[in-house]
């Protein structure tokens, strides 16, 4: 016995390898010379290689997607700037004009084993793609910049290979750029078209690979091997990304793109092209640049001119209120030393002068929508970076019971001074002591105002430098308080984006305490409180909050996770004007109130514990408004905030939010992190709309254990309301129903056996209707008769059982439309899958 | 003999179900020779009415003379019979010509081969020469002698026997030979119940063999069945089948020879002659699977322990058309 030598290859003669000469009934009969003539003409090309060659449907296919890739591209460079029509119009030209030619290479290079122009051509186009460039920046000064240049260079190199795809090594470089071509257009394009047209890439490329695996199976392996294509397979693989598209577009981006950690950061390396095309989020186009061409300027033409834009002030009295009027009576208790009396006097008068002390005592004031214009609907400023974030304005020390009484603004730059980071001025800010180790990693995050009337720079904590383009010039800047940055002019240039580099602190390092944290002498301003009974019973609540816990940021987080979750935020709460201590009772009392209770009782507790505490005010950037189509977060009014910092000594602060809703940001999540958070986010929804989410899963889980019946009665309603159309495509609908109801029942039919054979050996599903019997003999007349498909042929019943007749229905005791009605309605699922077991259980017994 | 060159696909009731009447008692005949064994019956039936010759191979005493014997009876026309042995000639097959003293001039004796239906009784034991001078007659239904071309009858049905156990002195068939035969059907022995009728039935009966009855088909009948069979049509996906299944035997490494076309032509008109039995005016997947078991047993040159594996394994590889590829 020998192994048949013609396995490995396909068959180029007109014999089969198979059938030797000689074989008997071969040629005698003439159906040996089959197709030998037809391949003649190739006979010359060599049995091992026809299999590079590829078929016809897999040329196309390769053609069009380097033809999709070419559209996505050039979506990705009108970035919005050319009509729809013109860039359809082009890309049908591509289209036409590469699959003429594809047709024309493969009708030429059929013979050729290796076409020896492929080569030549192939270098031919990319060297004329590059050397196009400079020849059109010199002749008709419009160019490409060097990236797009490049790409094009691809993608002319893409569609030659295409051109060429009758070479299956050609085909794959063509799909190899073009997956890389759409990854490149897929990071720098914000276009939600790119979006849609990158998603039908993929599923082309998904048919593409099947194709490809059955064409060389159909090559390679044995030619008698059944094959089939797993269409249902290839239909989920194709719709999964499209489900992921859609739900991802769907959704929304507060639900997506609001996960701490995938929101993109800003970064870039200051490099400027005059041809570059916007930059990828950098440089000066960083904050939404592409929607106002005035974010481009430099600062000195933004416009400066004076309008009714709110200052941070008429924000903060919008959000919190006005400060209730002070009460004559009311005795302030400053417990501050002798010594320094005068001096904290003097600087609560200046302060008072100023106005710019904050009042925990607020009342309810009717707003007047006209003082700050569109401040729900327009943004402040916009913020460019991982969220959330917390943004200092302005920083309070002494806090008299009611108020709080601003630090004092220092003089000059402070230590600040100008420095050449790649090519770009950058203002450093000092940094304070760095012998606690406490920063994971610096991150850059910018900033546009808007409609913001202010000079100081929203800065996030440990703010290291601040870059704003061209200005390198550190009389431009000045320092307002420690870590805080000023512009010395009487506004921020609106509309310029400002850089921000801050250091981003790893609260987990905290856990570790070291011996100095916390125990550095205390600076006496930070650390006073104000007395009276009040006072002792909030520090015996800290005492109790905090009781067995050892001094250090454990003692802090306790403070604060008490207050996140025993106190309700309420931002319309208020306390009574005359209240002398609303800490007190807010503390003690109504357990309810806005965020600068929150704020102000951490503070005031953690200074009774004895730690060194200020209060902050400023903006929070909500990771709920992150902007996933623009990459950035827009800031209202709304979102004021005032919030507690700890310091641990050595000048660094540690940011304390006790107000609940409101969260720090954090180093960056590592992977397992962020999948834990991805895991915490779901979790927080499930509880939120935990009804919801119950009544869903009993939903899902009782639809998964009656998955089958489900699917049964949709199939039924739907063979009961598709149109029959004739006899025969009836007949075959109800035997796919009977086919899908088998395969329910756990016993499906094998394809290629036929429903009599199938009835044969399961006599127990056979007894169930009698109709089966005469539909198995319709689905063989109706899937394998070449006649008598229309429901207008002579009734069955007339011809009786006797005689066959040809060209007409078979004859059944039934006519085939009631036939179908006994098999929809009798041979149910139910009565399938207990006659199935009935007699799986019968078969079990005689077995053992 | 009549023949009828076309039978219409609107063939009258009438006509039809004479014909299926005198097949109905062909297989009646049949069945009572050869008790227990109407599978057997079935497939010498769809062999008869494919009109394909039929090799019967079993152990001796079994009944394939008897069967032969009673088919030959049951569908009329001449029957002749050869006993082939090792000094059987060629001529002794197809006829010779001697001289005539009266006449002084060579005339024609016609052999065996010139009957309707020839009984070629342990074909291998003739000698290959002899075997050789039945493979113009079985393919092409005609015999050459001197030069003369002689055509045979047109319902020529070889019913050819071999005993597989005794093998000496035998001449076993060539793959050609073999290939002229439709199918290979092996008879078995008869179940219990069955040796106890054909005991019963014995009883009181002198000779060993009852004695000739009437045939059951008129002149002619058989080739306007035949006729009727080839008209049954086949759909594409069917004949795709049968393709594909001839394309598994000539790469499958137990056979060294694969399905020939001409062995294909005979699998599909065997599927016709299954399906027009079965009442039916189109060939289903289950007709080429029920007769291929005879159909490739006989030409796959296969030892009759593994045929029964090789095919199945054939059968199992290549996917029947389903309903779900069905175009309405």
């Amino acid at each position: 016995m020998s192994v048949n030598p013609a396995v490995d290859r396909p068959v180029v003669s007109g014999r089969s390898p198979a059938e030797p000469a000689g074989t008997p009934g071969a040629g005698s009969s003439g159906a040996g010379r089959v197709v030998r003539a037809a391949v003649h003409r190739r006979a010359h090309v060599s049995a091992g290689d026809s299999w590079r060659q590829s078929s016809l449907t897999l040329h196309l296919l390769t053609l069009a997607l380097a033809v999709m890739a070419s559209a996505i591209l050039l979506v990705t460079e009108a970035d919005g700037g050319r009509r729809p029509w013109r860039i359809v119009i082009e890309v049908l030209i591509t289209a036409g004009v590469t699959t003429g030619l594809a047709l024309l290479v493969r009708k030429k290079s059929i013979d050729l084993p290796d076409p020896p122009f492929i080569l030549p051509l192939l270098v031919m186009v990319v060297v004329a793609s590059i050397i196009q460039e400079p020849l059109q920046r010199w002749f008709l000064a419009t160019g490409r910049p060097f990236e797009m240049m490049i790409m094009y260079s691809q993608k002319n190199l893409m569609l030659a290979l295409g051109i060429c795809g009758i070479r299956a090594g050609c085909q794959r470089l063509c799909v190899i750029i073009g997956v890389f071509l759409t990854i490149f257009c897929a990071v720098i394009s914000g276009d939600r078209t790119v979006h849609w047209l990158i998603a039908a890439f993929g599923v082309m490329a998904i048919a593409w690979l099947v194709e490809s695996y059955w064409d060389t199976l159909r090559k390679r392996l044995l030619h008698t091997d059944e094959r089939r294509i797993p269409r249902g397979w290839l239909a989920t693989a194709m719709a999964i990304p499209l489900l992921l598209l859609l739900v991802s577009s769907s959704a929304g981006s507060s639900l997506i793109s609001a996960v701490e950690g995938f929101l993109p950061g800003s970064g870039g390396t200051g490099e400027s092209d005059p041809f570059a095309r916007s930059g990828v989020n950098d440089g000066d186009a960083l904050v939404a640049g592409t929607n106002n061409i005035r974010s481009f300027g430099p600062i000195e033409d933004a416009p400066f001119a004076e309008d009714d834009k709110p200052s941070l002030y008429d924000v903060v009295n919008y959000k919190f209120e006005e400060a209730a009027r002070k009460i004559g009576r009311q005795d302030r208790s400053v417990a501050l030393p002798a010594e320094m009396l005068a001096e904290v006097r003097q600087k609560l008068a200046r302060s008072q002068q100023a106005a710019r002390q904050f009042s925990t005592l607020r009342r309810e004031a009717k707003r007047d929508p006209r003082q700050i214009r569109n401040l729900d609907s327009h943004a402040m400023f916009y913020v460019a970076g991982r969220v959330p974030l917390h943004l200092r304005m302005e920083l309070y020390d002494v806090f008299d019971g009611i108020d709080w009484y601003p630090e004092e603004p220092v003089e000059g730059l402070n230590g600040m001074a100008m420095v050449t980071l790649k090519k770009r001025p950058w203002l450093r800010v000092p940094c304070s002591s760095r012998a606690f180790d406490l920063f994971a990693h610096s991150e850059t995050h910018a900033i546009k105002v808007v409609n913001l009337r202010t000079n100081v720079i929203p800065c996030p904590p440990d703010t290291r430098g601040v870059h704003i383009d061209r200005v390198d010039q550190p009389e431009m800047y000045g320092a307002y308080k420690q870590g805080l940055v000023k512009m010395n002019r009487d506004a921020l240039p609106e509309l310029t984006p400002i850089q921000i580099l801050s250091e981003r602190i790893d609260f987990s390092r905290l856990d570790q305490e070291a011996p100095g944290w916390f125990r550095i002498a205390p600076e006496q301003s930070r650390m006073e409180l104000p007395a009276g009974w009040h006072m002792r019973a909030v520090r015996d609540l800290a005492e109790k909050w905090t009781a067995g816990i050892p001094r250090g940021w454990k003692q802090i987080e306790a403070v604060r996770r008490a207050l996140q979750e025993n106190y309700q935020l309420d931002p319309q709460a208020r306390t009574a004007d005359d209240c002398e201590f609303p800490v007190g009772h807010f503390l003690l009392r109504s357990k309810r109130g806005p965020e600068y209770l929150f704020a102000s009782s951490a503070a005031v507790m953690l200074r009774s514990l004895g730690y060194t505490t200020r209060l902050v005010s400023g903006f929070y950037v909500r990771p709920e408004k992150y902007d996933a189509a623009r990459r950035h977060t827009p800031v209202h009014a709304g979102d004021t905030h005032f919030w507690c910092e700890v310091s641990p000594g050595g000048g660094t602060w540690l940011t304390v939010e006790a107000a609940p809703g409101f969260e720090v940001l954090g180093p960056l999540p590592g992977f397992w992190q962020r999948v834990w958070q991805g895991v915490q986010q779901v979790l927080r929804v499930v509880r939120r709309h935990w009804l919801a989410a119950s009544c869903g899963v009993a939903a899902l889980v009782a639809a998964f254990a009656r998955r089958r019946v489900l699917a049964d009665a949709v199939r039924t309603v739907w063979w009961t309301l598709r149109p029959a159309g004739s006899v025969r495509a009836r007949v075959l609908q109800t035997m796919h129903l009977l086919d899908c109801r088998l395969r329910y029942a756990g016993e499906p039919r094998e394809r290629g056996v036929t429903l009599r054979r199938w009835l044969r050996t399961r006599p127990s599903v056979a007894a169930v209707s009698p109709a089966l019997r005469d539909f198995a003999e319709l689905a063989d007349w109706a899937a394998f008769s070449r006649s008598g498909d229309t429901p207008s042929e002579p009734p069955v019943a007339e011809r009786g059982r006797a005689v066959p007749s040809a060209g007409t229905i078979p004859a059944t005791s039934i006519s085939p439309e009631e036939c179908c009605r006994c098999i929809r309605q009798e041979v149910t699922l139910q009565k399938c899958r207990r006659v199935l077991a009935e007699a799986r259980q019968q078969r079990n017994r005689s077995l053992s | 003999m009549s023949s009828t060159t076309s039978a219409p696909k609107s063939a009258s009731v009438d006509g039809a179900g004479v014909d299926f009447a005198a097949v109905s008692r062909t297989r009646d005949r049949l069945n009572e020779a050869l008790r227990g064994k109407s599978d057997v019956v079935e497939m010498v039936l769809v062999c008869l009415l494919s009109n394909g010759h039929l090799l019967l191979e079993d152990k001796p005493g079994l009944g394939k003379t008897t069967l032969a014997k009673a088919l030959a009876n049951a569908i009329g026309g001449r029957f002749a019979r050869a006993q082939c042995t090792p000094d059987l000639l060629p001529g002794d097959m197809t006829g010779f010509s001697i001289f005539s003293q009266k006449t002084q001039e060579f005339e024609f004796r016609r052999g065996p081969v010139f009957a309707d239906v020839l009984l070629a009784d342990e074909i291998n034991r003739a000698t290959p020469r002899t075997q050789s001078a039945l493979l113009e007659a079985m393919a092409e239904r005609q015999v050459t002698v001197d030069t003369q071309r002689f055509p045979l009858s047109r319902q020529f049905f070889v019913i050819a026997t071999q005993n597989p156990i005794d093998q000496h002195g035998t001449y076993p068939l060539p793959e050609a030979q073999l290939d002229r035969f439709a199918m290979k059907l092996s008879i078995g022995y008869p179940a219990h119940q069955d040796e106890l009728q054909m005991l019963r039935d014995a009883v009181g009966i002198a000779g060993t063999e009852t004695a000739t009855a009437t045939a059951e088909m008129q002149e002619g009948q058989l080739e306007r069945i035949q006729n009727c069979v080839a008209q049954t049509s086949i759909a594409d996906s069917i004949q795709d089948y049968l393709v594909r299944l001839a394309a598994v035997t000539r790469s499958h490494p137990s056979i060294l020879l694969g399905l020939s076309p001409r062995g294909l032509l005979i699998w599909q008109r065997t599927a016709q002659a299954r399906a027009w039995l079965a009442r039916r005016d189109f060939v289903t997947p289950d007709d080429v699977y029920d007769v291929a078991g005879p159909i490739l047993s006989v030409r796959l040159g296969l030892d009759s322990n593994e045929a029964g594996t090789v095919i199945r394994e054939i059968l199992d590889t290549v996917t029947a058309p389903d309903y779900s590829e069905a175009q309405t």
